[in-house]
């Protein structure tokens, strides 16, 4: 079991209050109980229940941001820590959450191959120009976010096309709460 | 092959001789003649069946000579025969007797003889060549004994087949002769082909055919020679064209835009004579989009593919290289022409859009772009063809080519058959540019039919924009996706110019609008904003409101401004939409109607005070577009926005003070605003901010203080914080008309205030000078001030001084109502001073004045009279100048029949001035003005009432007019107005009354009406000319009764 850093650390690492923060270590204690840290599933659970988040890859992927340590677990501290970006990040908090959230592979690029994972299930199923559709919207998005215009999206690529158009930060999936969630879930109430 | 030779036999054969079949026959005699001449071998060939033919010749005509023998005894069925035989024995040169005496035939076999017949004859050639032609209207079958297009091939056949040396001669001669005749024809073809040229011109056909053509080479991708063509204007007229018909008649066909791949737009006008680049598209002060159809430059070029090479560098690199699939689609273009024919119709064609100095434009529209680029292979090709394979391998291609042409009616394969034979077979280079089009026909036959329904989509598709088919997909993939793709839709989306009309009526005509008002329902947030982001844009075009009229997408506006939770961001651009949409009638009826302005006016409410003024500034926006319908102000007014917009005046920043000034002067034409502007202090407000360094702010401010200022306490209370100063030192801005207006506006209402006019006197110079060079609405404010500045005898001195009169009498022979009815009073105010009156009299500006009693408009008829009486009274020789204008007494008498009492006030009081002159009242009383103003004595208006007593007082003078009054019935209702609470009304009434009492009718009618009472009281007032003319009229009463007592004692 990971030991914890301090509350006044944690208070001094994140831009909580000392009541968010305790709210936020209460739910994370509530998500499992027993083992002081939190697997995949369960994170899964409160990603789709509470956050609207339904994307299995996307879910993946923000375990795999809130899990520094890559241990298949999220202690406490790295829930908290996630959480503060995830809840009340500034802005470049955010957004580079995202970018890292859609580099699925890590390698601090996003490129075609990965953005058409995370967009084929965009388009309504059944038609037989799915694909073609998927992959025009690859086309499409990659002409807004690559700056430098080399196939692929690096972070100040990234950075660049969210500071001109804010709407594409989401751009492969929603992987952020709405406001009204992430401020409800702070005010520990449930949500509707 | 020999086509065009035969068609010409057969054009030739009808008896009427025309010019054009003159030069026909000209062109087969000369033929004849140098295949004679020139081809002695080839003209000796045997021709396999004669030609025969009725001929005018008689035997005389055949002098005995070596060629032929006359022996009309021996054989008077054949008087003459040539010496020479054909290889059958029977002569090359016939005559025959048909009936004896009078009708011959001739028959020859071989040009030689034909040539010796024409020369014969003589004068009458044209004669013979006709008769031949209408005889044998196919003559190559006569003379080869076949015909067609394999006749080349057969006879070559024949001639490797022959056994016989003899015949094989034959033949071969034969062949040369087909030969020579397949050269002619193509000499014929090719000044045809000139003819043809020399008369060129474009037709919109031809541009629709070359604009679908050039469409094919248009795409997104970087090797296509062009980013997109089209029409510029959609809509084509019934006869095809694309120009308007103002346009049409200039000769221009249509205009078409081309984006060129190095990011330039170029609008293309195609005239008949050509394309040109013209200077494009501008906007007008409307801010309509116009195009500008003035040529840019001076070059015409015959075709689009030649004027897009001299335009875009990337198109002359590239447009060669395509491919070219374009054929089997293109050469649908139906032609039907027979066979025989081919050649005609398809050398017309050819020539029409062929340019003979450049071989790859030569093709022209028949062979395309692509050919161009395939020149040199084909070329090739078919030196390849002629060396191995020689006719043969032209009988194989036309074979096909034939098939080809009857299947698909094709010209172009007709005109190709025809040339590539001789080209081939003779020295297969003269027309190789012919025979380029026949290569593509071998390979793309096949696929023409689908192609064909593809052209078919396209052409339809035509007449849409470049960008239609992004944006109907983009729309496609936002009503399909999920947000995701949805948002991602919207963003490239919004990467088109969304102020561009194209667009933004492309996205309506694809549905997109529709999604994107239903994205405005939706939860997601993002999609919210991003549907907004694009509407926002999209809504500038008056279109697309009405369009979002009919969608219903008010309400879902109006919803989105209630959402609590939303963020501001949301707030502001439906603000912002709404304020667009706002501009639509039924836009803001709707918006009224959903509760939109409580809704706005509650956002003010929440976003006021907050630091944040960006929805404020969108909100603000928004009303100021609502407040323009009657309703929506008084609803903005109910929802209590007054005070919250006092507040915001106390803003710094003038993105916001702008829009709620406008608001204010928009709505300070209510009365129930101008009271609130009065006591919420926001006059001071206004008159503060005329000293601001926004034009924008200034122009609002001073607009809403004309506006404000029709209310005198308003006109007083703007003089006490100061207003004066800064609208006078505003009236240096001439340069913007619009703050011009606005001040001068404020200045006329200002200085209907008597003292401010004193303070005003200053400017009087300047706004004199103002009078010329200022657009209308600018002058009616200015005359209106000079008007009220006239009103004290300073005012009238400055303006004479400023020689002031004369601009404003020239401006009396306007047109503008509002213009003229304050250039009348202004007229009418300077009239008072005696010695301005002497400078409008010189400009005969009272004949103008009454000219304008004509006026269609009751206010001008009503200011133009008030105007007159003045002049009248304070001109020299006033009678003398009444009467010297025709007509002039007779019009204002009839006026009287107007139902506008302020036009009866008016014309009372100019009568009553007329009628100080004796001579006048004569002749209106002539025009039966007693009766008229008798019968207008029943009105309850005082303002009338008092200058229809001065008149009726004035018109008793003459004759027996009271005694008229007195039987017309008006002195009974005029002891009414003694009762009236007017005092000026009482003066002018008691004037009437002593006129009238002269009569003793009139005196027993009123006293019966209990005017004795009225006048005691009467007697008493304080003014000597009411106490006097009361007085009178009851001394007139109590005579009458005198004598009537002393008449009744007797």
């Amino acid at each position: 079991m990971a030991t914890r850093i301090a509350v006044e650390d944690l208070l001094k690492a994140t831009n909580f209050t000392r009541a968010e923060l305790e709210t936020v270590s209460k739910a994370f204690a509530d998500l499992d109980p027993v083992n002081d840290k939190v697997d995949r599933a369960h994170f899964r659970d409160l990603l789709a229940d509470t956050f609207n988040i339904d994307s299995s890859l996307i879910m993946d992927r923000i375990f795999r941001c809130f899990d520094l340590d890559a241990d298949n677990y999220i202690s406490h501290d790295e829930f908290v820590r996630g959480m503060a970006v995830f809840l009340k990040g500034t802005p470049e908090e955010r957004q580079r959450f995202c970018f890292r959230v859609y580099d699925l592979n890590g390698d601090k690029y996003i490129v075609r191959e990965e953005m058409y994972q995370m967009l084929k299930n965009c388009l309504v199923k059944g038609t037989d120009e799915d694909e073609d559709g998927v992959k025009e919207l690859v086309d499409l998005v990659l002409k807004k976010l690559d700056e430098d215009k080399d196939g692929k999206v690096n972070e100040t690529d990234w950075a660049t096309a969210i500071a001109k158009e804010n709407l594409l930060q989401e751009a492969f999936g929603p992987c952020l709460p709405s406001k009204k969630a992430a401020l409800a879930y702070l005010a520990n109430q449930p949500i509707i | 092959m020999g086509a065009s030779l035969s068609t010409r036999f057969a054009e030739a054969a009808p008896p009427e001789t025309s010019a054009v079949q003159k030069a026909l026959l000209q062109d087969l005699i000369a033929a004849v003649q140098s295949i004679a001449t020139e081809h002695l071998s080839a003209a000796r060939a045997e021709f396999v069946k004669p030609l025969q033919w009725p001929t005018t010749l008689r035997p005389t005509h055949f002098a005995a000579g070596t060629e032929w023998k006359t022996d009309t005894n021996r054989n008077p069925k054949l008087p003459v025969v040539s010496q020479a035989l054909r290889t059958d024995g029977s002569p090359l040169l016939a005559l025959e007797q048909i009936v004896a005496g009078e009708k011959y035939h001739l028959r020859v076999s071989s040009f030689e003889y034909l040539h010796h017949a024409l020369q014969l004859a003589d004068t009458a050639k044209m004669g013979e060549i006709q008769a031949l032609c209408r005889v044998n209207t196919t003559p190559l079958d006569t003379i080869f004994g076949h015909s067609g297009t394999n006749a080349l091939a057969d006879l070559f056949d024949r001639f490797n087949h022959e056994a016989d040396p003899v015949q094989k001669e034959m033949a071969g001669r034969l062949y040369r002769l087909l030969l020579l005749i397949n050269s002619f024809d193509i000499q014929m073809l090719a000044t045809n082909v000139d003819k043809a040229q020399n008369a060129q011109h474009l037709t919109v056909d031809a541009v629709r055919d070359e604009l679908v053509l050039l469409q094919e080479f248009a795409g997104a991708a970087a090797q296509q020679p062009l980013a997109a063509i089209d029409w510029s204007n959609s809509a084509a007229f019934k006869n095809g064209y694309h120009a308007p018909p103002w346009r049409q008649i200039q000769g221009e066909l249509g205009y078409i835009t081309v984006a060129t791949r190095e990011g330039e737009r170029l609008v293309v006008t195609a005239h008949r004579s050509g394309y040109f680049v013209n200077k494009g598209f501008y906007t007008d002060e409307q801010g309509s989009t116009q195009l500008n159809y003035e040529p840019a430059g001076t070059t015409t070029y015959p075709t689009l593919v030649a004027l897009m090479k001299a335009q875009s560098p990337h198109f002359a690199r590239t447009i060669d290289a395509q491919p070219y699939g374009w054929n089997a689609q293109y050469h649908n273009a139906s032609f039907d022409v027979a066979p025989s024919g081919a050649a005609y119709a398809a050398s017309a064609a050819a020539g029409k859009h062929s340019d003979p100095s450049d071989l790859s434009d030569a093709a022209g529209l028949a062979s395309g772009i692509g050919a161009g680029g395939r020149g040199k292979n084909t070329v090739n090709a078919n030196d390849d063809a002629s060396n191995a394979n020689g006719g043969k391998a032209a009988l194989s291609g036309r074979r096909k080519l034939g098939g080809a042409a009857k299947k698909e009616g094709g010209m172009a394969a007709s005109a190709a058959a025809a040339g590539i034979g001789a080209a081939k077979d003779k020295d297969g280079l003269s027309l190789k540019w012919r025979a380029l089009e026949s290569n593509p026909y071998d390979s793309e036959d096949e696929d023409s039919t689908p192609e064909e329904e593809g052209s078919d989509k396209r052409h339809e598709a035509a007449y849409l924009p470049a960008e239609y088919y992004q944006i109907q997909k983009l729309v496609k993939y936002m009503r399909c996706g999920n947000p995701t793709a949805t948002i991602i839709a919207i963003c490239s989306l919004r990467d088109f110019d969304l102020n561009h009309e194209p667009c933004q009526l492309a996205i309506r005509d694809v549905g997109g609008l529709d999604t994107l008002v239903n994205l405005l329902d939706t939860e997601n947030i993002k999609c919210k904003l991003s549907s907004l982001k694009v509407l926002r844009d999209v809504t500038q075009n008056m279109s697309i409101r009405a369009a979002m009229a009919q969608l219903g997408g008010m309400q879902a506006l109006v919803g989105l401004l209630d959402d609590d939770g939303a963020e501001t961001e949301v707030h502001c651009l439906a603000a912002e939409t709404i304020a667009h949409c706002a501009r639509n009638k039924v836009n803001r009826r709707a918006i009224r109607l959903y509760g939109g302005i409580d809704k706005l006016v509650k956002l003010l409410k929440a976003h006021g005070a907050a630091n944040d003024e960006s929805v404020a500034v969108s909100v603000v926006q928004a009303l100021v577009s609502c407040c323009k319908s009657a309703k929506n102000k008084r609803a903005i007014l109910a929802a209590g926005a007054m005070p919250l917009l006092a507040q915001l005046l106390a803003s710094s920043n003038e993105r916001l003070l702008i829009p709620v000034v406008a608001i204010l002067q928009e709505c300070a034409v209510d009365e129930s605003y101008r009271t609130l502007i009065r006591s919420s202090g926001m006059l001071q407000f206004l008159v503060t901010n005329l000293s601001t360094k926004n034009m924008e702010l200034q122009t609002n401010c001073a607009s809403a203080i004309f506006r404000c200022a029709e209310d005198a306490e308003a006109r007083s209370l703007v003089r006490s914080y100061g207003v004066l100063t800064p609208l006078v030192s505003l009236l240096e801005t001439t340069a913007h008309k619009d703050l011009l207006a606005a001040v001068t506006g404020a200045i006329w209402k200002c200085a209907l205030d008597p003292q401010n006019a004193v303070a005003f006197s200053k400017c009087t110079r300047k706004l004199v000078m103002l009078l010329d060079n200022q657009p209308e609405d600018v002058l009616i404010n200015v005359v209106g001030a000079l008007g009220a500045a006239a009103q004290t005898p300073e005012g009238r001195q400055a303006i004479r001084e400023a020689n002031g009169i004369t601009s404003l009498v020239g401006l009396l022979k306007g047109t503008n109502q509002a213009l003229l009815v304050n250039v009348t009073t202004a007229v009418g105010a300077c009239a008072h001073d005696p010695e301005c009156m002497a400078v409008i009299d010189r400009l005969d500006g009272v004949r103008l004045l009454w000219s304008l009693l004509k006026s269609p408009s009751s206010a001008v008829q009503a200011s133009a009279a008030w105007a007159i009486s003045p002049c009248i009274e304070n001109a020299k020789e006033a009678g003398e100048m009444v009467r010297s204008f025709v007509g002039g007494l007779e019009l204002i008498v009839s006026l009287l029949k107007s139902d506008d009492p302020e036009v009866l006030a008016s014309v009372c009081a100019a009568i009553a001035n007329i009628a100080k002159d004796e001579e006048n009242l004569a002749v209106i009383t002539d025009h039966a003005v007693v009766p008229m103003l008798a019968k207008l004595t029943t009105t309850r208006s005082d303002r009338l009432r008092r200058h229809l007593a001065e008149a009726i007082a004035r018109c008793c003078r003459w004759g027996n007019n009271s005694v008229a009054f007195g039987a017309a019935g008006a002195v009974a209702p005029l002891v009414k107005y003694l009762r009236s609470r007017d005092e000026a009304v009482h003066q002018s009434t008691a004037r009437a009354l002593h006129q009238l009492s002269a009569d003793p009718d009139n005196c027993i009618t009123m006293h019966e009406n209990g005017v004795v009472q009225l006048l005691l009281g009467m007697v008493g007032s304080s003014d000597p000319a009411l106490q006097e003319a009361s007085a009178g009229t009851i001394g007139n009463i109590r005579r009458l009764a005198l004598a009537s007592e002393k008449s009744s004692l007797h």
